[in-house]
């Protein structure tokens, strides 16, 4: 069953046994049986030679059955390409979500990052607000910060939907917090966290980080806490130097925030997305997102990342995966704005993909916007004086 | 945990006329101290009220002299962050 890429599984799951599945199946080089015999008798509709493969449609008993045949290598689900979709943004289950009718309409989000192209089509009428704290003017002069923007928030309008955000509808709140070389402080980030405070975002999302290791305790890290004590759902990455253990720098070591790892469209942990634990023995990441080369929002007279075009750019990172987790939080707090920042967290975490890793390489899994979107929360009934049910019992 | 960790302690120790960024966790409201700090020429950046801190800049010699304040909750540097790409 390992052979068997995870989203396949779990598709195989949901269909009934004579459901017919397109896959591509993967085989030794040196195979000497023919192709219908190694394929259980499925004629190929197409074969491949850059890569020993063929792709076929049969039924979940016979890709089983494939998967135990010693010359089968890999088996992936033949995904349909859309003209109006990029790759990570269906398979966390978005769309599904923007079909029940949510968006992020009126959610908030705050980018801190390198600042943004104002006059990007995929923002018109929607950033609300925006302050520099570089110095430099709001203005993105790195990209990074317009290609986050992107990712939780573009509407796709420069590429008639094709690269569209999670949250095509929500409002941005912009702080650049990072110069034009994609650096800045601690203070300026902290600085940043409280201008969106002041502006009563829903969401924070941050694509940044210091050196690693750390455990919680540094000023960045214990801002970004206090931020999510007064309501504010705060996503930040996990960093990019994986894969060795304590590889998560601040903020992302921050105790109560959403500390986002890269993950693949082959829903794989990326090799360069930072492991835990933290240096106090707390298990990070806590999801993972698509961080793999994902195309995105390209600032005007920036050449960073693989440009796609004139309004795109291909980026890598958790910086990438970040504002996925910020854009299902954007949906999910519009479907239901009653949610805690702890309660949306626990919600991610309980309905995200497990990919079968260690804990500190993938935390709860890859989180999914439509299964956190269907997940039906158990109500939570405040305890009086607000301590828990031992503590009343013991007088305390 | 003290007031400062060690290594930066250290480092502060190696070269006292060294200017330095750091983040000063206060007992009370931060802006109570700003105008202490001036009059000892510490340039104050920013207040930052969530955590109750200031952003400063100073030789290291005047960072270690904080260290013996009441008021002085923490000291530590302000890193740098980056992009993460």
């Amino acid at each position: 069953m390992e052979k068997i890429a995870h989203s396949l599984l779990r598709d195989m799951k949901t269909k009934p046994a004579d459901a017919q599945i397109p896959v591509i199946v993967k085989y030794g080089k040196f195979h000497k049986r023919p192709l219908e015999t190694l394929l259980a008798g499925t004629r190929p509709s197409r074969t491949f030679r850059i890569i020993h493969a063929a792709a076929l449609t049969t039924t979940p008993k016979v890709i089983e059955s494939l998967s135990r045949d010693p010359d089968v290598e890999r088996i992936w689900p033949d995904l349909p390409v859309r003209v109006c979709l990029d790759a990570s943004v269906p398979l966390i289950g978005a769309p599904q979500v923007w079909e029940a009718g949510y968006t992020g309409k009126g959610v908030k989000i705050a980018i801190l990052d390198t600042g943004i192209d104002p006059y990007h089509p995929d923002f018109a009428g929607r950033i609300a607000a925006a302050a520099d704290f570089t110095g430099e003017g709001p203005q993105d002069q790195d990209g990074h910060g317009t290609h986050v923007a992107g990712i939780a928030a573009g509407s796709g309008r420069a590429s008639k939907r094709r690269y569209r955000g999670l949250a095509p509808e929500a409002s941005l709140y912009i702080a650049k917090v990072l110069g034009r070389e994609g650096a800045g402080l601690m203070s300026d980030v902290m600085a940043g966290i409280e201008w969106a405070v002041e502006q009563e975002v829903d969401i924070i999302n941050l694509s940044l980080g210091g050196a690693p290791p750390c455990d919680g305790t540094d000023a960045l890290s214990e801002t970004c806490d206090v931020a999510v004590e007064k309501g504010y759902v705060v996503c930040v990455a996990a960093g990019n130097g994986g894969p060795a253990p304590y590889t998560i720098g601040p903020p992302g070591c921050a105790k109560q925030v959403i500390t986002v790892g890269a993950s693949t469209d082959q829903d794989e942990v990326a090799d360069f997305s930072s492991r835990g634990p933290t240096t106090d023995g707390r298990i990070k990441p806590d999801i993972l997102l698509p961080g793999a080369s994902i195309i995105s929002c390209r600032a005007k007279d920036t050449s960073l990342g693989n440009p796609v075009g004139e309004n795109y750019t291909e980026l890598s990172g958790s910086s990438m995966a970040t504002p996925h987790a910020s854009g299902i939080a954007a949906l999910v707090l519009q479907a239901r704005p009653e949610l805690t920042p702890a309660q949306l967290k626990a919600l991610l975490m309980e309905t995200a993909l497990d990919l079968g890793l260690s804990p500190n390489d993938q935390g709860a899994g890859r989180a999914d916007a439509y299964a956190a979107y269907l997940e039906e929360l158990t109500p939570v009934t405040p305890s009086p004086g607000g301590k828990g049910c031992l503590l009343r019992l013991l007088g305390l | 945990m003290g007031k400062i960790d060690r290594s930066f302690k250290r480092r502060l120790m190696k070269e006292p006329e060294t200017k330095v960024r750091l983040i000063v966790r206060t007992r009370d409201e931060p802006k109570t101290y700003r105008s202490l700090l001036a009059r000892r020429g510490i340039k104050v950046k920013r207040e930052l009220a969530l955590i109750k801190a200031l952003a400063i800049e100073c030789e290291a010699s005047a960072a270690l002299a904080l260290l013996r304040e009441g008021w002085v909750v923490s000291l530590e540097e302000d890193s740098e962050v980056r992009a993460l790409t």
